[in-house]
């Protein structure tokens, strides 16, 4: 009873190991796989150890049970009835074990059981449990029971959350547990237990004095290191396509039916938050686009909540229009996998985007929060909020007189932030530039916001508007950032808003306008003119550099460029260059054949390492210089070759012992040979060397001959005869400890 | 000078044909009977253990009728006298001095029958000669003639009456082996053929110096450094294994090399493999061993102890890597 009692701390310490992967994963369900994945491990264990299996068949049975088990507890949505795995989950499952880890810290947490994200859990306490407890059950390994917990604890810390240092009190656990193992295990009394403490306390002491000295301000994880998938060009702008939606035919399509908003909701397109002077563009910190499970923790402290379905007409480009911060999406339609697959959000933008574009017909369901719209009159409370927003490259000129002239009277940011728009919305007049408008020219480049400014009467649109709000409420202190997006209008009957279809929305409906950080959070600021008549243009107006703006081409739809992964069929748009479909059809079908080739290569990896450092060992012994060498040589060559076939062989036979358990007919004579060599005077002759390599070859071959294909390349590939490898040490000792028992 | 290939086949033709003539009368113990010879070329001593009936008496016999010189048989019993086997010196009264009139030792083979059945002073009698070859008595030594060598008999089972031999008289003996019972084949042909003549009547094969000049031969066969000490780390062995009291004795590493050199020379080798190293360890070995009570007790003896070491001790270096 304390035998068993004892063998279960091992087990524990592994499943304490993996506590600091809770926060990422935050379900019960994958509580269930980690206790699961240990059980399993310990009955591997302890039937190998019962049945004496080797260490091959021991990795055997773990990947079979590990391929047996993997999909219904790994990937349940990929099981017959939740119990018996797909091939197509299998076919996961296999991808999942290369390739999970990487998803793991760069799908936003807490993951649950999203795609196979739960693998990497199942994969860690597997193998720490197969190991841990086998090392254990092995008198003499016993003390290297205690690597497995270990390792996996470290792999955990490291693949868990950038923030929170929880895992110092697991990993105190952990070592509690392996302390209590080594004085379970070690001698008894005083002497034991000081024992078990030196084993684990010198290490666990050494590693919090390391701490203690080189304490990172924010932990440096995986999760914080490696670089997301998703990253945008920074030199290209949404808003650049303004006028495309609002004039032409663009402003009568419908770009997207929304269901379960209200009048003057607003649906966010994309936040820009960083301005370099040409154009206003997501690149600052609103750039770390990762993939999502499916739900996110809404961060807005005040708001609407929403909750809406989407679906997409001609609208262009990967931005995904969201009413609402974040809290779920749903996709729907037969595309939902594909488009869940690829669906990135930034947390930080509150934005969302889909690798390859949305379709036509595509739908999903948005719940979250709805920034709240701050009136004019409103702004005076406000206070200038900490978010971090990229300093724009270049002020226009103008901005500056501009919030001068009109927030002199006032010294609260807030004061002066109401009276610098009220100017502005007095000032400024709206058009599209569209025909029979007043020409406006497109764009939000310095010149033309300097041009806003000093332009009498200032004419502009949503582009133009917005840019140069979010650029005054920098200047008078306020983050600020240029949201584009559509607005319902203020007219839509609640019949239409609340039907089952919603009400759909066409280009006319984008509008462009500013989010500012305040001490309450992001708020939404429309600094859109009222539409009014356009006094003429004064004669005398110093700048009057006039363009035809309707037929402006609006600049190319900014692509995202993505990393690491394939997009799926592109729905980029009539703007994105169509390619060759043969060659892009190509170029699929070589890449696919190059990474298929590279698994494999990785795979086989390490079954070529050992063919090459056998052919590699088999030269030298055959090319030594001297001739005893050689027939030297030719004997221990001899052993591999029996080992790699299964032939047992002792150190303590004497060659022609070997040679009778070899039964091949130049058995005996290459150990008479190789004695003589040895054991007589004078030095063997070349011929002699010759002839010794003859024999071996010839065994070789005889030992080849009744086995199958298969089982030739198993001797191949065998690991037996590499008994100066570490594994192979490890092997023998183990097999050594084995020995004396029953 | 070591040995050529051409003297260790004329060794081994010579050998052969001794096994050859005793298995006249020692049916299907060819490896015993090796045994036997590479002691005496070895100039060492037999010690027989076996139990009654196996053919203890007749193989000493008919080894000593092999080689043509004197032999003589020494019958043990607990009132036998030192005098009774060394000789003694009997006053003269014509010629007025002690005469010495040798003992039954003085012979090329002494068969020692039951050689535990005599007291612990009879039996040191024979520690001088066994060592020195030569006999003191009354302060004058009289030296045995060459070759010389005594073949012990002991019985395992009747232990009333006997007194175990001590651990010097036992190192003393270079081997200690046993017939045993023949498998039933032998047995059949012994039947068959027990009209045979018996080992009284076998022909000599050899001389009894052609046998001191095949020792000298067999002491120059070649002996690679890697035997030494594949030897030395059996007898270090011995006296670490944890069943043993007593190891191995450095006369026993020499005995071992000694008998080595005889058993590959018998083989037709010019040189020692591991081979006869391992082949003689045990019957030169395990009776030089002094077992702990305590694994006497569970049953251990020097044989197992002799063959875990033979299976834990790697071979020379070279071998098997």
């Amino acid at each position: 009873m304390k035998a068993i009692l004892r063998q279960t701390i091992i087990p524990l310490a592994v499943i304490a190991s993996v506590a600091p992967l809770w926060p990422v994963y935050g379900t019960v369900w994958a509580g269930i796989v980690v206790l699961v994945g240990v059980a399993v491990g310990t009955a591997i264990a302890v039937v190998a150890w019962v049945r004496r299996w080797s260490l091959l068949t021991t990795a055997l049975v773990t990947l079979a049970v590990f391929f047996l088990l993997g999909v219904p507890l790994a990937i349940p949505g990929k099981a017959f009835f939740g119990v018996l795995p797909t091939p197509d989950g299998l076919l996961t499952l296999a991808s999942a074990i290369v390739l999970s880890w990487k998803q793991l810290v760069t799908v936003v947490t807490p993951v649950a059981s999203y795609e196979a994200l739960l693998v990497p859990a199942f994969v860690l306490t597997l193998v720490a449990a197969v190991s841990g407890v086998s090392l254990a059950l092995r008198p003499q390994h016993r003390a290297l029971a205690a690597v497995p917990p270990i390792v996996s604890l470290g792999l955990a810390i490291w693949l868990g959350p950038v923030r929170g240092f929880e895992s110092i009190a697991v990993a105190a656990v952990v070592f509690v547990l392996l302390v209590l193992w080594f004085a379970a295990s070690g001698p008894r009394g005083a002497r034991g237990v000081l024992r078990a403490l030196g084993v684990v306390a010198v290490p666990l002491l050494a590693a919090l004095v390391l701490v203690s000295l080189f304490t990172p301000a924010q932990r440096s994880v995986w999760r914080g290191l490696v670089e997301q998938p998703f990253v945008l060009q920074a030199d290209t702008s949404p808003l650049a396509e303004y006028r495309a939606y609002v004039t032409g035919d663009g402003a009568n399509e419908v770009i997207l039916n929304a269901a379960g908003l209200t009048a003057g909701s607003r649906i966010t397109l994309v936040t820009l938050d960083r301005y370099n002077g040409v154009v206003y563009s997501v690149g600052g910190t609103a750039a770390d686009f990762t993939r999502i499970p499916g739900t996110v923790p809404v961060d807005s402290q005040q708001g609407l909540e929403v909750d809406s379905r989407i679906t997409i007409g001609t609208i262009r480009g990967p931005w995904v229009p969201l009413p609402a911060e974040l809290g779920s999406i749903a996709f729907t339609g037969s595309g939902a996998n594909s488009l869940t697959n690829n669906f990135f959000y930034s947390s930080l933008a509150d934005t969302g985007a889909v690798m390859g574009g949305l379709r036509a017909g595509d739908g999903y369901r948005v719940t979250g929060v709805a920034h709240p719209l701050i009136s004019l009159n409103n702004l005076s409370g406000l206070t200038p909020g900490t978010a971090a927003v990229p300093v724009p490259a270049v002020v226009p000129d103008g901005i500056e007189a501009y919030v001068t002239r009109n927030s002199e009277n006032a010294t609260a940011p807030g004061d002066r932030l109401r009276n610098v728009f009220s100017a502005l919305l007095s000032d400024g007049y709206v058009s599209n530039g569209g025909v029979g408008e007043t020409p406006s020219r497109s764009g939000h480049g310095a010149e033309r916001i300097t041009q806003l400014f000093t332009q009498v009467p200032m004419v502009g649109d949503g582009e133009q508007y917005a840019t140069a709000a979010a650029l005054l409420a920098r200047q008078v202190g306020f983050p600020a950032r240029v949201v584009m997006g559509l607005v319902v209008p203020a007219d839509a009957s609640a019949a239409a808003t609340s039907s089952e279809a919603g009400i759909a929305l066409s280009g006319a409906s984008m509008t462009a306008w500013i989010e500012i950080s305040t001490t309450d959070g992001w708020v939404a600021v429309d600094p859109n003119p009222e539409i009014r008549p356009i006094p003429d243009r004064l004669p005398d107006a110093p700048t009057t550099v006039s363009r035809p703006q309707s037929g402006a081409e609006p600049p190319p739809v900014d692509v995202p460029r993505v990393q690491g992964d394939t997009p799926p069929d592109s729905a980029g748009g009539e703007l994105t260059p169509v390619a060759d479909p043969l060659a892009g059809m190509l170029v699929t079908i070589a890449a696919t054949g190059a990474t298929i080739l590279l698994l494999l290569g990785l795979l086989a990896s390490p079954f070529l390492t050992i063919v090459a450092v056998k052919a590699r060992r088999r030269a030298r012994r055959r090319t030594a210089d001297l001739a005893l060498d050689r027939v030297d040589g030719a004997w221990t060559e001899f052993i591999d070759s029996a080992r790699d076939h299964g032939i047992v062989l002792s150190d303590s036979s004497t060659r022609r012992e070997m040679a009778k358990r070899v039964p091949q007919e130049r058995s005996v004579a290459l150990a008479k040979l190789a004695d003589r060599a040895q054991f007589a005077p004078g030095m063997p002759t070349d011929a002699q060397a010759e002839e010794a390599w003859r024999s071996v070859d010839q065994v070789r071959e005889g030992l080849d001959a009744p086995l199958t294909k298969w089982r030739r390349l198993r001797a191949r590939v065998s690991f037996a005869s590499m008994r100066g490898s570490v594994l192979g040490r490890v092997k023998d000792r183990i097999q050594a400890a084995r020995r004396p028992r029953g | 000078m070591s040995m050529t290939p051409e003297q260790a086949t004329g060794f081994k033709t010579v050998v052969d044909r001794l096994v050859e003539n005793v298995e006249h009368v020692i049916l299907g113990k060819t490896h015993v009977v090796r045994l036997a010879f590479t002691a005496m070329l070895s100039q060492g001593h037999l010690l027989l253990e076996d139990f009654p009936g196996t053919g203890k008496t007749s193989l000493a016999r008919a080894m000593a009728q092999s080689v043509q010189g004197t032999h003589s048989r020494i019958q043990f019993t607990p009132d036998l006298l030192p005098g009774d086997i060394t000789g003694v010196s009997i006053f003269d009264q014509k010629a007025g001095v002690f005469e010495f009139h040798q003992g039954p030792i003085f012979a090329n083979i002494v068969l020692a029958d039951e050689i535990n059945r005599a007291s612990p002073k009879t039996q040191s009698a024979l520690l001088e000669v066994m060592e020195e070859h030569h006999v003191t008595v009354d302060g004058i030594t009289h030296p045995v003639t060459e070759p010389f060598m005594v073949i012990a008999t002991q019985n395992p089972i009747e232990q009333a009456g006997t007194y175990r031999l001590p651990e010097a008289q036992l190192d003393r003996f270079m081997m200690k082996t046993s017939l045993g019972y023949p498998d039933h084949a032998s047995t059949l042909r012994i039947l068959e053929g027990s009209a045979r003549p018996d080992a009284r009547e076998l022909e000599p094969v050899v001389a009894g110096d052609m046998v001191v000049k095949l020792a000298a031969l067999a002491r120059t066969v070649h002996v690679d450094p890697e035997i030494n000490d594949y030897v030395s780390r059996l007898v270090e062995a011995t006296r670490l294994a944890p069943e043993v009291r007593l190891g191995v004795s450095v006369r026993g590493a020499l005995a071992l090399l000694k008998a080595s050199r005889v058993f590959a020379a018998a083989h037709g080798r010019h040189f020692v493999l591991p081979d006869d190293v391992k082949s003689l360890a045990d019957s030169v070995f395990a009776h030089r061993l002094v077992l702990d009570p305590e694994a006497e007790f569970d049953g251990v003896t020097a044989n197992n102890v002799i063959g875990q070491i033979l299976i834990d001790s790697p071979v020379a270096s070279r071998v098997g890597e």
